[in-house]
């Protein structure tokens, strides 16, 4: 325990000063060191001011809570399954708010609600929907399985993946704004979002943080878990509750962003072990240093202009992931 | 002094019958042995005990409450099971799955207190696992496993005790050391403990009671004298055999001579081959 600690401790502090390093890099560089006067102090003018506190303080605090809040629902689905290649969107979260989103921008809807958006909320409500009906078909009857759950997912997200490809069909123009959407982007965040973000986030962390010992549990299987007095299909409904929460505020915030949920479990369990009250905090630190370094590239790498995050995310997870795979030693702990 | 009885105890699988009305009585302080043919029900009767499956009809009773009434929780408090298969991947550390054993007293969010951490390091004493109480999980041997999942039981501090197959897999010393322990445990602690086991012999030294299980019931209970005779052992296993006196433990000792089928036909090749000498 004192171990994992001192490494979530480090952690914590390497995205502190990843998230500070990220606020000076952009498509306009804020260097608070004059170099050329000898490398002294210098404070900032208010151009520089209006852009780190008003574009990229609040992406940066936006992309450590997607990010954290991705890979906290990463470490939820995975459990759920017990399956280390669940990720925040096995069971349906990204084709239902890719939906959501594709409904929103073909009837033209401009709605807001508590600061957000009418792509944000649509992507929300898309999300959290085809996750409760998921989990209302993969759950019928008492004796409901994992398996059940998993196949129920499939082929709803088979089926709304048909319905989005017709409509972008049908309303070519929207193609574009859809696809970019799809692609996930962390751009034109303000504070609003910030807050809605943040409490959405908090309230997904808190949940799945509080059953961390019943995880511990439930990991050895539903007859063990049974055993020692937790009823795994009550449970069940408690992780998808806490992990759709988390993955509605990412999604809602960024679109959908791949490979983070997947991976930051991964390297979370690799570092700090399988039990769940280190490994959920961790994960979250992990999928927020993650998503603010895929960030600073998306915003660095062709500026002025941006590449969408999801595709760098995707780009260096891919073959990070392989890498993992084939080292095995984050793998242990899952059933494959 | 805890009682826990059946009561016309059914469960079925969709359409398929596996237990038509059980009943046993059980005793603090007692051994009870399930023995009988592969798919015979014992497993499904250890998990219709425990509540793990849903009997069809009939009921579970402990100190006189139904089971059917109770929390999952209050159940685990009452009865702590070994099954006979779980997760083994997960690296956790063998304390860590021990301490679990006091989630029915803990709830998910309670810390330990050190009375639960003095019922962990006396569970893990008992199973004969302080030793590796640090070791990880997957590192473990068979029999190693096996002790862990016990001391587990144990931790859950129920008096009564069901355990399935406890020496599956285990070589000979393994075998003697979980059943003396367990046996020992029942008697100290005053504990019920019901198992299964395929072993006859191992049955009859370590268990008060056998019962044996054929077409979806019990066929017989009582001490191993009663129940390991050649008759009911053919009966129910199909075996032709004898018993004698275990001579160190005194116990019915069976001694196989045979499938029943497979020695017919010989008699019958006998009988044909006999007009031809």
């Amino acid at each position: 325990m004192n171990r994992s600690l001192v490494v979530i401790v480090i952690s914590g502090l390497v995205l502190i000063a990843l998230a500070c390093v990220s606020l000076l890099v952009g498509p306009i560089s804020i260097s608070i060191i004059d170099w050329e006067s000898g490398g002294i102090v210098r404070g900032i003018t208010d151009t520089e001011r209006a852009i780190v506190w008003d574009l990229r303080l609040p992406r940066i605090i936006t992309a450590v809570l997607v990010g954290g809040s991705l890979g906290v629902s990463g470490v939820g689905f995975q459990s759920l399954f017990r399956n280390p290649l669940a990720d925040p969107f096995v069971i349906g979260a990204s084709s239902g708010a890719a939906l959501g989103v594709t409904l929103a921008f073909v009837a033209g809807l401009e709605i807001a609600l508590v600061g957000l958006g009418a792509t944000a909320l649509a992507a929300m409500l898309g999300a959290i929907l085809s996750v409760f009906v998921v989990f209302v078909i993969g759950s019928c009857g008492r004796d409901s399985s994992v398996l059940s759950l998993l196949l129920a997912g499939v082929a709803l997200s088979s089926m709304i993946n048909a319905l989005v490809s017709l409509l972008m069909y049908l309303n070519e123009e929207k193609v574009v704004v859809i696809l970019a959407w799809l692609m996930g982007s962390l751009a034109d965040n303000d504070w609003t979002v910030v807050r809605v973000t943040c409490c959405l986030s908090a309230l997904g962390f808190a949940i799945i943080w509080s059953l961390s010992r019943g995880l511990d549990v439930y990991s050895l299987g539903d007859i063990a878990s049974q055993s020692l007095g937790l009823d795994p299909v009550r449970f069940r409904v408690l992780i998808v509750l806490g992990s759709s929460i988390a993955t509605a505020a990412a999604v809602a915030a960024a679109g959908i962003i791949g490979f983070v949920g997947l991976i930051a479990p991964h390297v979370s369990r690799a570092l700090v072990g399988p039990r769940h009250v280190i490994l959920i905090p961790m994960s979250g630190i992990v999928g927020s240093a993650i998503l603010l370094v895929a960030d600073g590239l998306a915003r660095t790498l062709v500026a002025p202009a941006e590449l969408p995050v999801g595709i760098i995310t995707a780009l260096l997870g891919g073959p990070f992931f392989l890498y993992l795979l084939k080292s095995r030693s984050s793998v242990q702990g899952m059933c494959v | 002094m805890t009682q826990m009885r059946t009561d016309k105890l059914s469960f079925s699988y969709a359409s398929r019958l596996v237990l038509d009305e059980v009943s046993v009585d059980l005793r603090s302080g007692e051994v009870l042995v399930l023995l009988g043919a592969n798919g015979a029900g014992k497993t499904t009767l250890l998990h219709a005990l425990s509540r793990q499956l849903f009997p069809t009809g009939g009921a579970v009773m402990v100190d006189n409450q139904d089971l059917a009434n109770l929390s999952r929780r209050s159940i685990a408090r009452l009865i702590a099971l070994m099954p006979q298969h779980e997760n083994r991947e997960t690296p956790l550390r063998v304390i860590d799955v021990v301490r679990m054993g006091r989630t029915p007293h803990c709830g998910w969010w309670r810390p330990h207190s050190s009375e639960d951490a003095s019922v962990v390091a006396e569970s893990l004493d008992a199973a004969g696992m302080t030793r590796l109480s640090n070791r990880i999980v997957t590192q473990l041997s068979g029999g190693e496993w096996r002790r862990m999942i016990l001391a587990r039981a144990l931790a859950q501090a129920s008096p009564i005790l069901l355990l399935d197959e406890p020496t599956a897999g285990l070589d000979l010393k393994f075998q003697f050391d979980v059943l003396d322990r367990v046996r020992r445990m029942a008697k100290q602690r005053d504990l019920i403990i019901v198992m299964t086991l395929h072993d006859l012999n191992l049955a009859s030294i370590f268990g008060d009671r056998l019962a044996l299980l054929s077409d979806h019931r019990i066929v017989a209970m009582g001490e191993p004298r009663e129940v390991l005779t050649p008759s009911l052992i053919e009966q129910v296993f199909g075996v032709r055999s004898t018993v004698i006196d275990h001579p160190i433990h005194g116990t019915p000792l069976v001694v196989t001579l045979g499938a029943s089928s497979t020695s017919k036909s010989l008699e019958e090749m006998n009988v044909r081959e006999r007009p031809h000498e």
